[in-house]
């Protein structure tokens, strides 16, 4: 699945500016629109549905605090802290997702499939057997297993990309090891500990909010930038690893970067509210598809993740209403899917 | 040093609703005098401020709501037994008219907020998150840790609700049944016995500090050897090699399945060679029980009803 | 005179999975036992324990370690993919994610009422599979396979999920379970279990010189008189038995399926009937010696069995993954 799209006709409009020429992805650029406008009625939505219903306007008031008791409350302790952490997670994810696909030049490659989802698990068990007062989720220990989980697998699978689905399915092996760890350990362990254990690796924003957020949103600002700084030379990964370095691209140091912003925002995103199953890989290939690009789309991947977020929190809590689904069983359930549609389809824009 | 605390906890909670515009919208505008409230120190050390008589109360876990009917309070609403989609089915036949909160641990803050609450109760395990949000909608009273047995649940509830001679009266009722039970059974108190819980792959054992653990402690049931751990839940699954482990002179056998069919399960059990080689089974002194009441955490209501389970298959 | 040492590692590991358990009975019980010698102390309970308990358990994991040896072995032959595994296919979870519907909704409670939902959620496994396989013929890419499995896995795994959500009290119930375990195995969930297991192996039998054919293509087979659809057919059938006997039983026992036929290629170069052999009885003893392992390892407590062979399989499974010579040789 090596992308080497050598399409004549950029993406975009040539600005030219003497020395100076940036390509305008017009095409980017609208689809990103699209996406925010969607994410903003998909939020106003969420702040609107729910047991007790609420219109535009009760909705409006409530946020500037001028609505009564309960509304306020609903509104601003409940539904709104849930929309911006259920966004947040899945935009870091968005963003992981995007970097690794395009440095791994595997469509398929996400955060989860390569065992960093059970590696959180492993070290958010860890951090609940062993510390005196556990905070179960904590972003430094999602982070710190995201890590550990993506060193196995490097030093495992050698050379990051050129291996197609090889590196997958190294980190299916590792993330099962990482699971029959986690169930020896568990099994050796205290069964309120498991229980806390199993609660947050189903995935749910049930009482998240801001706090749980704030990790994540601040690692964003981070990692965006960095990340779109990272864009353009990845872009000419795409083509050739010596074009690469011929225009002067130190190839190592970018992919140690990409690779690092990946894993650090996966860390975040699953730090909100669990790990969140096949939305990293979900995001990118919808935007690559809607671009009409296969070049990495760092803004348009972290949209895509976080609109997927807010709205597989949203079925989960609408679906089967008063019965809540945990969005990371609507994640595993429709991303198992679309993982499913992907293999089975014939594929449309790889090289 | 902790009176200072309070004085200043509550001059600063006057202070925090006398500027608050929000104070008038607190539901029952009826009442227009507004609430006296109270301080009242929780199971976890946290200083609540909590009205002097509140009104729609919320008990968000099975031992705040059999505290509250065990001091004769109806909670407005309360959340789900363990497991179970309404409240726990012990105490089924006095929950008529309280608003389910959703389940347990995992309340449904819609609910919640739509109660309007002047007072939450929740003790055991909570998600720091949910708390949190908890603590916005109306105060919050932890009642008991995880390890806390049945009476500091119903002291706490007692004493958020200001009701704590009711709480008392009830303590010493149970107390005197004890002491008549005690009586009428005399040595064959002297025994052991075990509380297990029974799955096809294996059984375990209550622990030590559990609540069923405690009520046979206060009759005087003693723990049989090997079983005396420490810890409010149960064991891990024992393997049927060592099922000795929870042999002694009574069996307490309960399960968590749906309905409470404790029945087939015992009999599923007897079936097993290592299960019927036990001594318990060998003499009749298996006694089948719901595992939604011994098994789990219970309040004051199902303690007084295991007191009287133990004593209708001992004497 | 290789396939001497199969038999006789079988036959230790049998042993060593009577003599070691969470009780006291040891391996000199065994020989007592066997030997008609007296049993120590409390001879009721030796014989118990070695009648009633580690006999079933040693029982169970021989006709369940049969069973994904066989299934691996299978799979792998008409894929031609040697990561190709009942877990790692999505099958496993599918006759999973059967049994946890008819316990939850449909009350059943013994092997031989989870039998029926085990086999269906088997056969939904193996559709699916041979669905997205048939796609692209059996040369579907290997790897590419494997995610395919793992897609149908999260969705089936999303799917248990959420019906444990629902039944919290069964979450400690369907835990071990759904782990996979051999505690608790009852002669007579082994019998339930049996009918299935034997009709699988008759059907191996019957289809193993078509498959033999298969390996030289599907012109030369038909040449040779033989039906590759109908071959192919009989071997995804015998998969579905198998998977379906075995979760039924002891629930899912992951990965066994890729170690089996792995280890069994060491011993076994050409003959396919001497492969599928030698693929169950190494899916036998690599489960009777995890199993011995699980018994002690927390005693006196359980743990479950399957933990035990991840930790085998998964090493194992990047093994493979990383040597392109193990995947491309389709021999086999």
């Amino acid at each position: 699945m090596n992308i080497s799209n050598l399409k004549p006709v950029p993406a975009g409009r040539v600005i030219r500016g003497g020395s100076f020429s940036w390509v305008l992805p017009y095409r980017a650029g609208l689809v990103s629109l699209v996406l925010i406008s969607i994410t903003l009625v998909l939020f106003i939505y969420a702040l609107m549905a729910g047991e007790t219903s609420l219109n535009p306007v009760q909705v409006f008031k409530s946020l500037t605090g001028s609505a009564d008791w309960a509304t306020n409350l609903l509104v601003g302790e409940v539904r709104l802290p849930r929309a911006v952490a259920a966004w947040s997670a899945g935009a870091a994810l968005g963003l992981s997702g995007a970097m690794l696909q395009a440095i791994t030049r595997n469509r398929l490659a996400s955060p989860d499939i390569l065992g960093v989802n059970d590696g959180a698990t492993f070290m958010v068990m860890i951090m609940v057997m062993f510390a005196a007062s556990p905070v179960v989720g904590e972003w430094r220990i999602s982070c710190g297993g995201a890590l550990l989980a993506f060193s196995i697998l490097m030093l495992l699978s050698r050379n990051v990309g050129s291996h197609g689905h090889r590196m997958l399915v190294i980190g299916i092996g590792v993330s099962q090891l990482f699971r029959s760890v986690n169930e020896l350990m568990l099994s050796r362990g205290h069964i309120q500990h498991a229980t806390a254990v199993y609660v947050w690796s189903i995935g749910s924003f049930v009482g998240r909010g801001f706090e749980h957020a704030l990790p994540a949103m601040f690692g964003l600002l981070i990692c965006v930038p960095w990340a779109l700084s990272l864009q353009r030379h990845i872009n000419l990964f795409s083509f050739d690893e010596t074009i690469a370095s011929g225009c002067g691209v130190s190839v190592k140091s970018v992919k140690l970067q990409t690779i690092f912003v990946a894993v650090l925002s996966a860390g975040l995103g699953l730090s909100v509210g669990g790990p969140l199953a096949f939305l990293a890989l979900a995001a990118p290939i919808a935007v690559s598809r809607l671009v009409r690009s296969s070049k990495v789309a760092v803004v348009g991947s972290l949209l895509t993740g976080g609109l997927l977020a807010l709205g597989g929190d949203l079925a989960g809590r609408m679906l089967l209403a008063p019965i809540e689904l945990p969005v990371g069983v609507v994640c595993r359930i429709f991303g198992g899917l679309f993982l499913l549609l992907l293999l089975v389809l014939p594929k449309r824009n790889a090289g | 040093m902790l009176a200072m605390a309070a004085v200043f906890a509550a001059a600063f909670g006057v202070i925090l609703s006398g500027c608050k515009p929000a104070a008038s919208e607190v539901p029952e505008v009826g009442n227009s005098d507004v609430q006296k409230t109270r301080i009242v120190i929780d199971a976890f050390g946290n200083e609540v401020e909590v009205p002097e008589h509140p009104k729609r109360v919320l008990a968000l876990s099975e031992v705040d709501l059999d505290a509250m009917l065990a001091l004769g309070e109806t909670p407005f609403g309360a959340s789900a037994g363990r497991g179970q989609e309404t409240f726990p089915r012990y105490l089924l036949d006095q929950t008529e008219g309280i608003e389910l909160m959703g389940a347990l641990y995992r309340p449904s803050f819609e609910r919640v907020i739509g109660a309007r609450p002047d007072l939450i109760l929740c003790g055991g395990w909570m998600d720091d998150g949910v708390e949190k949000k908890l603590r916005k909608i109306a105060p919050v009273v932890r009642t008991y840790r995880v390890d806390d047995g049945w009476r500091t649940a119903l002291q706490n509830v007692a004493a958020a609700l200001n009701l704590q001679d009711q709480a008392e009266a009830f303590e010493q009722a149970y107390a005197e049944r004890v002491a008549s039970i005690q009586a009428e059974l005399g040595d064959s108190l002297q025994q052991t016995a075990s509380i297990i819980r029974w799955n096809p792959k294996g059984p375990a054992f209550m622990h030590a500090d559990s609540f069923a653990r405690k009520i046979t402690g206060d009759l005087g049931l003693g723990i049989p050897e090997g079983q005396d751990v420490e810890g409010p839940a149960h064991s891990k699954t024992i393997s049927f090699e060592n099922l000795n482990l929870i042999d002694a002179d009574w069996v307490f056998l309960g399960t968590l399945t749906g309905e409470g069919d404790a029945q087939r399960s015992f009999d599923a059990a007897r079936s097993n060679p290592a299960f019927a080689q036990l001594k318990a089974v060998k003499s009749g002194q298996v006694v089948v029980v719901d595992g939604s009441m011994w098994t789990s955490s219970g309040g004051p209501i199902a303690a007084l009803q295991l007191v009287e389970e133990i004593h209708g298959a001992l004497k | 005179m290789k396939i001497l040492f199969v038999i006789l590692g079988l036959l230790t590991a049998c042993i060593i999975s009577l003599g070691v358990g969470g009780g006291s009975v040891s391996l000199l019980h065994v020989f007592d036992y066997l030997s008609g010698r007296p049993l120590g102390d409390d001879p009721e309970y030796v014989e118990m324990v070695l009648v009633s308990i580690r006999l079933p358990r040693t029982l169970g994991a021989i006709l369940v370690g049969t069973c994904f040896g066989l299934a691996g072995a299978l799979l792998q032959t008409v894929t031609r993919n040697r990561l190709a595994e009942t877990d790692l296919l999505g099958i496993n979870g599918g006759a999973a994610l059967g049994v946890v519907i008819g316990l939850t909704f449909f009350g059943a409670e013994t092997v031989s009422g989870y039998m029926g939902w085990s086999f269906g959620g088997a056969l939904f496994g193996t559709m699916l599979v041979v669905a997205i396989a048939g796609r692209g013929g059996i040369t579907i890419p290997p790897l590419r396979l494997v995610l395919t499995g793992l897609a149908i896995a999260s969705t089936v795994q999303g799917v248990i999920g959420f019906i444990l959500l629902q039944n919290q009290n069964s979450l400690d119930q369907f835990r071990f379970w759904v782990l996979g375990s051999l505690a608790g195995v009852t002669l007579d969930g082994i019998m339930a279990s049996l009918p299935g297991t034997l009709i699988g192996i008759l059907i191996v039998i019957a289809i193993t010189r078509s498959l033999g054919a298969l390996r030289l293509g599907d012109d030369v087979a038909k040449g040779l008189g033989h039906r590759p659809a109908v071959t192919r057919f009989a071997a995804i059938a015998a998969v579905t038995l198998f998977t379906g006997s075995a979760i039924a039983l002891t629930g899912p026992v992951v990965l066994l399926g890729l170690i089996a036929p792995y280890a069994a290629r060491y011993f076994v170069q050409s003959s396919m009937a001497l492969f599928f052999i030698v693929s169950g009885i190494m899916g036998a003893s690599v489960l009777l010696l995890a199993d011995s392992v699980s018994r002690i390892i927390v005693r006196p407590y359980e743990s479950p069995v399957s933990v035990v062979v991840v930790l085998i399989g998964a090493p194992l499974l990047i093994h493979i993954a990383r040597s392109p010579k193990q995947l491309s040789s389709l021999n086999s």
